[in-house]
């Protein structure tokens, strides 16, 4: 089984280290992983914005980027939905579009698989060393790996599958407000979202917050850090992505 | 109606607005609850969901042929069917037939359309009195106000507002009592419907079979306007039309479900024809039936790239499950709909250049796309809107640049490599020494959040680089 | 205004056209159209949760309470002024008749027949009057459907049926016949529209009116009834509706 990792913009640049868990979990599934290097971003922030014609660029980079591969996981539900779901709408109108290309798309986009899916129901990965990270989760879910990508149960199962306890927080399939450019262009909105977030995790009295996507958790814990500074919360929830959390309890990583 | 809405401005005033706040989130969790309720106990749900998205969509494929169709069986029925291309024909066909028949007063029950055509405004100037009779308009209407929401018309408002207008307007004592609100209010509206003249209804489905207009609703104030008057308009836009009865109890199991989590509504009224005169006693219902159906906007929305969205049935759900709306309600959208299907209507209907900032007003986290009873694609109508705002009205230089560079930066792995390296060494430099940083000037982000670097020395890949050579 | 308006017809029709891609000009079948093609509607799914045919009562009683609704049974339309003697006993008196004063009820003429002296009830059957307070009226009324499902009725207009009695008192009492009973609207939705094309209006009646604009308060009695009380006849069938 060929595996082709996307690691995203976001992972790369501002938090390799969930880059890092991301490949040590999907090695000890003894999966053949490579990493095309000449990969950069799925083109989300020019889509979203409007920019069509630029992201279609961007598609068709990654699409001969990872022509050959058996699965390209992504450790990002908005990535993988960009790539999976939005690469074939936006490359279909094309007018260089002809069958076979249209057939390499749609082959494209249905080997791409968010990480926990992978995982859980790919691989069925199972932790082989007992548990020694003794905290609880709650899990929050990103939008687009919900929505466009269905990831609701797999990564639950995946900490069942460690032994790690998850409380669930209230409206955990809300929007935390990151958005992509509206966490910019709305950022007072985008922030009350995240306090939303915020305060139904730390209802929970869980150790850590995990999600799948570095948006959202910029976003929420750029806020969480700041309420901190400002001593405006009481709480030492840490936000952490569930690879760091999977490949922690695995003893992938420190 | 041509103004411009500042939605930015706007719903930063509702972020601050406390009572708005307060009210706000004591009506969220209701709407969603009351409807995933509903939803999880109604098994044929999403089957029904997809029937009622292919068959409204058919009809909007062959519009012209069905709104003939229904014109011509209401026609035969003995109704009369005007059309209106626009706002202001739509108000004076009204005006005109309220002088025609001698009117003093109107009676209106619940109407999104005439609030988009600003009936009321039209009347008043025209020296008639114009009584909304739903509990939620009345109230609206006694404050001067408009409807923040397109099934509860005054959510954003609490008891003591209420207790507040009554009084003044009533002249009775205050109070906070809910149920003697609403009988209050029973009681002041009975009088008005006894004594109007005309009655105007929207209509949420036409039937075009049987020639029929659909009212839903549950106060009995849409019942009276259609019982009492012996005048009776129904308003309705083009995009009303449905086929045949089935398809009638096809949206009837979906409307009040997805609105407010009831399996039917309280009333549910067709009607088909005007009522014979009687000689001594009133009629059952108006003598006189007229239809207007009314363009404003609708056809040119029928094009393909937008046509999905003529298929809305008004339900709400969108809005009561989209966390923005839930944040901020509905009057900082600026005008008659709220909300992700207000953000794809607006532009299309009062103009791009007026409305552009509401495209942008979502985070496209698509859970307005699952409730839809009618599946409408909303983000990918923002979307689109938001490639149409970049396209004709421009965009922001910064933002146009940052995104030009980003695609050229992107295009060649030496460029992505140096840039990123440069971008880490310039947040280096703006963060502490945990690499967190707390400003950047200009940059709305870290008014209120840090963002920060984390604790390794360099990219993913340049880590999986090194780690590759060793 | 009749020119003026054939003339925005055409610029509806011809917009209409444009954003479809179709030839902007109609043809002489526009006056009497055909029926373009459609899905047709498969409420198939439905079945999967209809009960058998004799719990129908029982539904649609479960289902008209769970509205809010009170309910009676009776065997025979014979007992019916003596059932609703019963039912007002427990309502509060109108403010001027004295206690012994027969209670007046507005409702169809196809009730007149009954006896109603015996159960002290003073029947009237014309058409309500509408300037009189709505407190402590009552309006009584047949159906021509019931629906299990959500326990609604159906009701239509015509002239010695008039819809007003079932909206215009505080208190509506409907009689149902429990072969009126269906399960779902979908059963009978296509029936009472066409086949009964004289009726100008037909209504389906869910509960006592209410309303939750004030807070998201549910609050009962809005414009409509404030009472809806349902007399279910087991024994006898319905009769015949006046066409």
């Amino acid at each position: 089984m060929r595996v082709g990792l996307f690691v995203s913009c976001l992972i790369n640049s501002l938090r390799p280290s969930i880059g890092i868990a991301t490949w040590r979990l999907l090695q000890s599934t003894g999966v053949d992983i490579s990493i095309p290097k000449e990969q950069t971003c799925c083109g989300q922030p020019a889509y979203n914005s409007g920019y069509f014609d630029q992201a279609k660029k961007f598609a068709e980079r990654t699409l001969s980027q990872f022509a050959h591969y058996d699965y390209i996981v992504v450790p990002s539900g908005s990535c993988a939905g960009m790539l999976s779901h939005h690469y074939p709408q936006l490359l279909s109108h094309s007018s260089t579009q002809d069958n076979q290309a249209s057939h390499s798309l749609d082959d494209f986009s249905s080997k791409v698989v968010e990480l926990t899916t992978f995982l859980n129901d790919i691989v069925q990965w199972h932790p082989t060393k007992s548990n020694t990270f003794n905290k609880t989760v709650t899990y929050h879910d990103s939008c687009a790996g919900l929505r466009e990508l269905s990831v609701k149960s797999q990564p639950r199962q995946l900490l069942k599958a460690c032994g790690i306890p998850l409380k669930e927080m209230h409206k955990c399939q809300e929007c935390c407000g990151f958005g992509g450019t509206f966490s910019i262009k709305y950022a007072d909105i985008s922030t009350r979202m995240a306090d939303n977030k915020l305060h139904h995790a730390i209802h929970t009295q869980a150790d850590i917050l995990a999600m799948g996507d570095l948006g959202c958790m910029l976003n929420i814990e750029g806020r969480l850090t700041r309420l901190q500074n400002g001593k405006k919360i009481n709480t030492t929830i840490q936000v952490m992505h569930i690879a760091e959390v999977l490949a922690k309890a695995e003893g992938l990583i420190d | 109606m041509q103004h411009t809405i500042h939605f930015h401005q706007a719903s930063a005033q509702a972020l601050n607005d406390d009572v708005l706040q307060h009210n706000l989130q004591k009506s969220n969790n209701l709407f969603v609850d009351k409807r995933k309720k509903a939803i999880d106990e109604f098994v044929p749900f999403e089957n029904f969901r997809t029937q009622a998205a292919q068959i409204k969509q058919s009809v909007l494929d062959d519009l012209d042929q069905w709104l003939l169709k229904f014109e011509s069986q209401a026609i035969d029925n003995g109704a009369e069917v005007l059309w209106a291309t626009d706002a202001e024909e739509a108000c004076q066909l009204v005006a005109n037939i309220c002088h025609q028949v001698k009117a003093k007063k109107i009676i209106k029950s619940k109407s999104m359309l005439s609030e988009e055509i600003e009936l009321n405004k039209h009347l008043l100037s025209n020296n008639f009195t114009v009584i909304e009779t739903d509990l939620g308009e009345y109230v609206i209407q006694l404050a001067g106000d408009t409807p923040s929401h397109i099934v509860a018309p005054m959510v954003h408002m609490n008891r003591e507002q209420v207790s507040t207008l009554f009084t003044q307007h009533h002249h009775t004592p205050p109070t906070n009592d809910i149920q003697q609100l609403t009988l209050e209010a029973r009681a002041q509206l009975r009088k008005h419907f006894i004594s109007a003249d005309v009655g105007i209804t929207g209509a949420n489905f036409l039937i075009a079979d049987t020639g029929s207009a659909v009212v839903v609703e549950n106060e009995g104030n849409a019942r009276l306007c259609m019982t009492l008057p012996t005048t009776r308009i129904i308003l309705a836009g083009i995009e009303k039309i449905i086929p045949d009865t089935d398809a009638a109890a096809l949206m009837i199991s979906l409307l009040p479900r997805s609105a407010t989590g009831q399996k039917i509504s309280n009333y549910i009224s067709f009607s088909t024809k005007p009522h014979q005169p009687t000689d001594d006693n009133p009629a059952d219902g108006p003598t006189r039936l007229i239809y207007i159906l009314i363009d404003a906007g609708r056809s040119q929305l029928l094009q393909p790239d937008s046509r999905d969205m003529l298929r809305c049935i008004r339900c709400g759900a969108c809005m009561n499950h989209c966390p923005v709306y839930q944040n901020i309600g509905g009057h900082a959208y600026g005008w008659v709909y709220p909300g992700p299907m207000g953000s794809v209507l607006t532009p299309y209907y009062i103009g791009l250049k007026q409305a552009k900032e509401l495209p942008f007003s979502a985070t496209m986290c698509g859970a307005c796309d699952h409730v839809c009873p009618v599946k409408i694609p909303l983000t990918k109508l923002l979307r689109n809107l938001r490639q149409k705002v970049i396209h004709q009205e421009g965009t922001n230089t910064i933002e146009k640049l940052s995104l030009t560079l980003w695609n050229w930066l992107c295009h060649k792995r030496w460029r992505y490599q140096l840039a990123t390296r440069i971008g880490r060494l310039l947040m280096r430099m703006l963060g502490d020494s945990s690499g967190m940083i707390r400003t950047i000037p200009g940059n709305p982000w870290t008014k209120t959040r840090n963002i920060s670097i984390g604790n390794t020395p360099q990219t993913f890949m340049q880590w999986y680089e090194k780690h590759q050579q060793s | 205004m009749k020119n003026t308006n054939s003339h925005s017809r055409q610029r509806v029709l011809k917009r209409i056209r444009q954003s479809l891609n179709k030839p902007i000009h109609g043809s002489p079948s526009d006056r009497h159209p055909p029926t373009p093609v459609h899905p047709i509607t498969d409420f198939s799914e439905l079945n999967k949760e209809t009960p058998h045919h004799t719990q129908r009562l029982k539904h649609f009683i479960h289902a008209a309470i769970a509205n809010q609704c009170t309910t009676q049974q009776i065997g025979s339309r014979q007992q019916l002024p003596e059932a609703i003697s019963t039912y007002l006993r427990e309502k509060p008196l109108p403010s001027t008749p004295s206690i012994n004063s027969p209670r007046q009820i507005w409702g169809w003429e196809e009730f007149h027949p009954l006896d109603w002296v015996s159960a002290n009830i003073r029947f009237q059957s014309e058409k309500i009057d509408r300037q009189i307070s709505t407190e402590n009226t009552i309006g009584l009324t047949s159906t021509t459907y019931a629906i299990a499902d959500t326990g609604t009725l159906l009701l239509q207009s015509h002239p010695s049926q008039p819809l007003a009695t079932s909206l215009l008192p505080e208190t509506h009492i409907a009689v149902v016949h429990h072969d009126q009973i269906h399960h779902h609207l979908s059963d009978i939705l296509s029936n009472t529209l066409i086949s009964h094309i004289d009726n100008p209006q037909t209504v389906l009646i869910s509960g006592p009116s209410r309303t939750a604009d004030i807070e998201q308060t549910l609050i009962l009695g809005a414009h409509g009834p404030k009472y809806v009380h349902l007399i279910l006849i087991t024994n006898e069938s319905s009769p015949q509706k006046p066409q």
